[in-house]
């Protein structure tokens, strides 16, 4: 199976006095099918490995390739548009908006890319939802919800474009066991059932242990891969 | 009537005091007064020369009137700039969120340029409705001038309001774009990992 992510030699150096190194000469490849988590000791560079695949941050040297085509010299508008359309990310914090319920939220994503529009927009929008078992809570806003509750509305609407792939930081940080093993187990559906790559940075051994393949990080460092 | 017939009227046979000439364009009299001056060595005046002080006065009127109203509209943009930027400053974990989603940058500064458009807008029609009632109490007072009751002239055209309005709006909309500016400044990583 063709990788949909190749990075090479990547490199993340703050610039400073001294430099800080966040991410040093990493080369990895990421899957689609496959749930893959970063793991490593704070500070070690996974959350800055998974910000660079995700076309958030800029890499200070090396090579992303992305599909096939060399992301690294997309200008921020060209990373913004292959994140809307091809990419999907889950936070530790939930990071929805507050002020629009999880319809608005998980729609919103469709809305701005414009292929899906009106009721097929709403459509889609009530399916994912229900996906993630809260088509009950659609008109409900976050404040209203659990911690668990509002991460699958979030992974909700990282699916709402149809994404490759999806980037989750430590998406189960805040959660009890229970709703961190229906979020885990939501993710690797997504990986297995729906070929989507599936990359997570995270502490709990719980997840990592889930994933298909663990890749694991020292000092800005890839120092071992497991599958 | 003929100047004859009038000169005897008046008392005044063989003297003529001064001609009054009519024009279809009272603003071409400055042209007409020079061309009859030099066409009959009389003197020869226009409407403008003989009020130059009251129109000096109505410049003068119009300079005051002008600097209070850019005041105004000078402060009320200061109002659009203090919201849209705090609002700027207040969102900008959903900056964040929205760029993680694939907004770019000219769409989030479009988010906050809207912002400070709907407050002009806003602020159009209240001042639309105040300068409404404003207008009809002063077109409704009297001011008894020469035993007559005079009223203030006042130009309620629609022409005003649209002035009033486009004015509005662009002031309105440089307000908010100067801080939505910085909407393209936010960091989102740093956001995103929960570092601020």
């Amino acid at each position: 199976m063709s990788a949909l992510i190749e990075a090479a030699h990547l490199s993340r150096i703050l610039p400073g006095d001294p430099p800080v190194t966040l991410v040093a000469d990493v080369g990895l490849t990421v899957e689609p099918g496959a749930f893959t988590t970063i793991v490593g000791p704070s500070g070690c560079g996974k959350s800055s490995l998974l910000y660079l695949l995700g076309l958030i941050d800029r890499p200070t040297g090396g090579t992303i390739l992305f599909e096939g085509q060399d992301v690294t010299p997309l200008d921020g508008d060209e990373r913004a548009a292959l994140r809307l359309r091809r990419l999907g990310f889950v936070f530790q914090f939930h990071f929805l908006l507050p002020e629009f319920t999880a319809f608005e939220n998980v729609i919103l994503p469709m809305r701005r890319l414009g292929v899906l529009k009106g009721a097929d927009a709403e459509a889609r929008t009530l399916q994912l939802l229900d996906t993630v078992g809260l088509k009950a809570k659609a008109d409900t806003t976050p404040d209203h919800m659990s911690g668990g509750e509002r991460q699958r509305v979030a992974i909700a609407r990282a699916l709402a474009n149809d994404p490759v792939l999806i980037l989750g930081d430590e998406p189960t940080g805040n959660l009890d066991s229970g709703n961190s093993a229906t979020v885990v187990e939501t993710l690797r559906t997504l990986a297995h059932e729906q070929q989507r790559a599936v990359v997570c940075v995270t502490h709990d051994p719980s997840v990592a242990a889930a994933a298909d393949v663990r890749i694991s990080m020292l000092d800005g460092r890839i120092v071992g891969v497991e599958r | 009537m003929l100047l004859r017939e009038a000169q005897s009227l008046l008392g005044r046979p063989f003297i003529i005091n001064r001609i009054g000439v009519k024009l279809d364009d009272p603003y071409a009299a400055q042209e007409v007064a020079k061309r009859i001056e030099g066409r009959y060595a009389y003197k020869a005046e226009s409407w403008q020369e003989r009020s130059q002080d009251f129109l000096a006065l109505l410049i003068t009127r119009n300079v005051i009137l002008y600097s209070v109203v850019s005041a105004i509209l000078l402060v009320a943009s200061f109002g659009i700039y203090t919201v849209v930027s705090n609002s700027v400053a207040d969102k900008r974990r959903d900056i964040a969120i929205l760029r993680s989603m694939g907004f770019s940058l000219r769409d989030l500064q479009l988010i906050f340029v809207m912002e400070g458009l709907a407050l002009a807008l806003i602020g159009i029609a209240v001042g639309w409705a105040l300068g409404w009632v404003l207008m009809e109490i002063l077109g409704s007072l009297n001011f008894p001038l020469g035993g007559d009751n005079a009223r203030v002239p006042l130009d309620r055209s629609p022409r005003q309001y649209g002035i009033a309005a486009a004015a509005s709006l662009l002031a309105g909309s440089v307000a908010a774009w100067l801080p939505a500016r910085k909407a393209a400044k936010v960091d989102p990583v740093d956001i995103l990992r929960g570092a601020v």
